[in-house]
């Protein structure tokens, strides 16, 4: 389905993926761990198109076509969206709008638009949060339950997940992990979790993982084996494994 | 009480002292070659649905309450259609109705304020005289259009809610394209004891017209009075600073004045609340988005003067354009112990993380920076009837796309 081959990525002339391939097939559940500073986030955003994020080499192919020179707004077209880490604060736009605008991407009706927000904000828990500046004073649990509500929103085919449970209390980890099983319930065919911690993982059921060092995917292979390991012994006892 | 002439002579008297005394800040502008200029097609209210329709005006009687129509110097229709709601051209009034407008004529903007209101007063009264009778509440908006097809629009407005009363008046001012332009709108508001009035004035004009409105009101005890300015279209020049002046107990002032300011526009933009009544407020607020190679100044100011008043201004600018800028400049003065008067501004210009973030949602750069800008000039909508929040919101939401 996707297939990230011999990525490099460099923003403002840093190289910050220096070599990174891995596939998303359909129906998985997949790991990215790494410790801080890897490169996660900057391959997930070059996934994603954001031009700061330069591909210097190496492809992205979705279904066997190149995607790496479209426009991220074209990338969402094909179903793939991603919840970032830290998302910025959007004065003036209220969660509830920035939720409408994203579904009535997809759904005609305002009734269905509706609707669905209504549906998004029980699973998530965000009824008291939808009438506020987007992120405007919100706690980390909120701001990220408020960043799974848009992939939600969107319905992705593939939904890349940056670091859904740093900063995060458990209760909201809770529901940012029965959130994304939903989405896999509504048709999202495959998920790419970064975290660091390792966290989310317990309450999230995956297939395989990858592992970042320095810039470098450096292995691949079943995400519970991968992830005792490196709760075990930490990441470098998994540099060349796989 | 001194008989018309008597007083309309007086005015003369300090008009003609006046004309050519200059406004304090703005560009100065020649008025001759605006007087001299002849358009060569006569617009007419009811033949621009569409350039009115832009600046709020719907020609549907069905949604106001009153309204009056006027392009140029001619006036064209104007009509009450609810019981306790007086509309009438303001020369009319004058001569018609001296006893019952001589309190509210050139009371509150003096005559000699500038060279802007002596020449508004000498070329004869055009404009509109509302009244809204004690204890009158209107649900349908009243609205006013001004429509220039060219040349000089001189207006004075005057509009009086006397006790207990509560209106709102959208004004929508608009020009033919590619015209030479100066409109001078004075407005008086006498907002009585316990009444409620809100104010919209949207504007549209063209990059070689000059705009100078120069208003004030009053506020009896308990009024309140929101006040909106809109201006989304490129002007050569704008400058106005209407004052406030809370002079009742408890009277509560609002104003916000939104501009997306173009090509090489040039505005001065202010407003003045003096809070001279007990326990009077203020909240005044701007929101200037500039591109291209347009300047802003919003000059916000409030004197605290009576006991236990509270004030508050908030600029805000956004630089579109390398080109563009703007100043703030936040005056607050106290003169009593228990006042509480505070301001906030700030300038910048849109956030990469922002843009890149609703990138990420699906939203293209142009999609995402007029989502941000929306979000800028989204100021709280105090106090309007559900007619006017709609024509507000629509307003900015085709502000925020042009700003694209």
């Amino acid at each position: 389905m996707l297939r990230v081959v011999e990525l490099a990525v460099e923003v403002d002339g840093i190289r910050v993926v220096k070599r990174a391939s891995l596939e998303i097939r359909r129906g998985e559940v997949i790991l990215l761990l790494g410790p801080n500073a890897s490169g996660k986030s900057s391959l997930l955003n070059a996934i994603a198109g954001l031009p700061r994020f330069k591909i210097v080499r190496g492809d992205v192919l979705l279904d066997g076509d190149s995607i790496k020179d479209l426009e991220p707004s074209e990338r969402v077209k094909l179903g793939i969206a991603l919840a970032v880490q830290h998302p910025p604060k959007l004065r003036g736009i209220r969660v509830r709008r920035l939720l409408e605008k994203l579904i009535a991407g997809r759904e005609g009706s305002i009734i269905r638009v509706r609707r669905e927000i209504e549906r998004i904000s029980k699973v998530l828990d965000i009824g008291e949060l939808l009438d506020r500046d987007y992120g405007a004073g919100f706690s980390g649990g909120e701001m990220k339950r408020v960043e799974v509500a848009t992939l939600l929103a969107l319905k992705p085919r593939i939904a890349l997940v940056d670091e859904p449970d740093s900063g995060v209390d458990v209760d909201s980890v809770l529901l940012i992990a029965s959130a994304l099983d939903l989405m896999v319930e509504q048709g999202t065919e495959a998920i790419l979790l970064v975290t660091h911690s390792g966290f989310i993982a317990r309450h999230v059921k995956h297939d395989r993982a990858y592992v970042m060092l320095d810039g470098k995917v450096v292995a691949e292979g079943s995400s519970t084996r991968i992830l005792n390991l490196v709760l075990e012994r930490g990441f470098a006892a998994v540099k060349g494994w796989g | 009480m001194m008989g018309r002439n008597s007083v309309l002579e007086k005015l003369r008297a300090r008009a003609r002292n006046a004309i050519g005394k200059p406004a304090p800040y703005g560009m100065d502008v020649d008025f001759k070659r605006f007087l001299e200029y002849r358009p060569r097609r006569l617009l007419s209210v009811f033949g621009e649905k569409g350039r009115v329709a832009r600046v709020g005006i719907d020609l549907s009687a069905s949604t106001r309450s009153g309204y009056f129509y006027q392009t140029d110097s001619r006036v064209e229709l104007y009509r009450s259609l609810v019981p306790g709601v007086e509309i009438m051209p303001t020369g009319q009034a004058v001569e018609e109705k001296w006893d019952e407008i001589e309190d509210f004529f050139w009371r509150i903007v003096p005559v000699d304020t500038d060279k802007y209101t002596a020449l508004t007063f000498l070329k004869g009264v055009h404009g509109y005289y509302v009244r809204v009778k004690k204890n009158t509440r209107v649900r349908l908006p009243i609205q006013a259009c001004l429509l220039m097809s060219g040349g000089a629009q001189l207006i004075h407005n005057i509009i009086v809610l006397e006790e207990g009363a509560e209106a709102t008046l959208i004004t929508g001012c608009a020009i033919a394209p590619e015209v030479l332009g100066l409109h001078v709108g004075v407005s008086e508001f006498y907002v009585e004891r316990g009444a409620k009035l809100v104010f919209a004035m949207i504007h549209s004009w063209n990059q070689v017209t000059h705009v100078r409105p120069r208003s004030a009101a009053l506020l009896g005890d308990e009024a309140v009075y929101a006040s909106y300015y809109l201006n989304m279209s490129r002007t050569r020049s704008v400058q106005t600073i209407p004052r406030i002046i809370a002079r009742g107990k408890r009277s509560r002032a609002y104003a916000a004045s939104i501009i997306l300011g173009q090509g090489d526009s040039v505005y001065d933009i202010g407003t003045y609340a003096i809070l001279s009544g007990e326990e009077s407020s203020s909240e005044l607020v701007s929101r200037f988005v500039v591109k291209d190679r347009a300047r802003a100044v919003s000059r916000l100011r409030i004197d605290g003067v009576a006991s236990k008043v509270r004030g508050y201004t908030e600029c805000r600018g956004l630089l579109l354009s390398d080109g563009s800028s703007v100043e703030a400049i936040p005056h607050l003065m106290g003169s009593n112990p228990d006042s509480d008067l505070f301001h906030e501004a700030s300038i910048g210009k849109l956030r990469e993380d922002e843009v890149e973030y609703l990138m990420l949602k699906g939203f293209r750069y142009e999609e995402a920076v007029s989502m941000l800008v929306r979000g800028f000039v989204d100021v709280e909508l105090k106090y309007p009837t559900p007619e006017v929040e709609r024509s507000l919101t629509t307003m900015l939401d085709a502000l925020a796309k042009r700003s694209v």
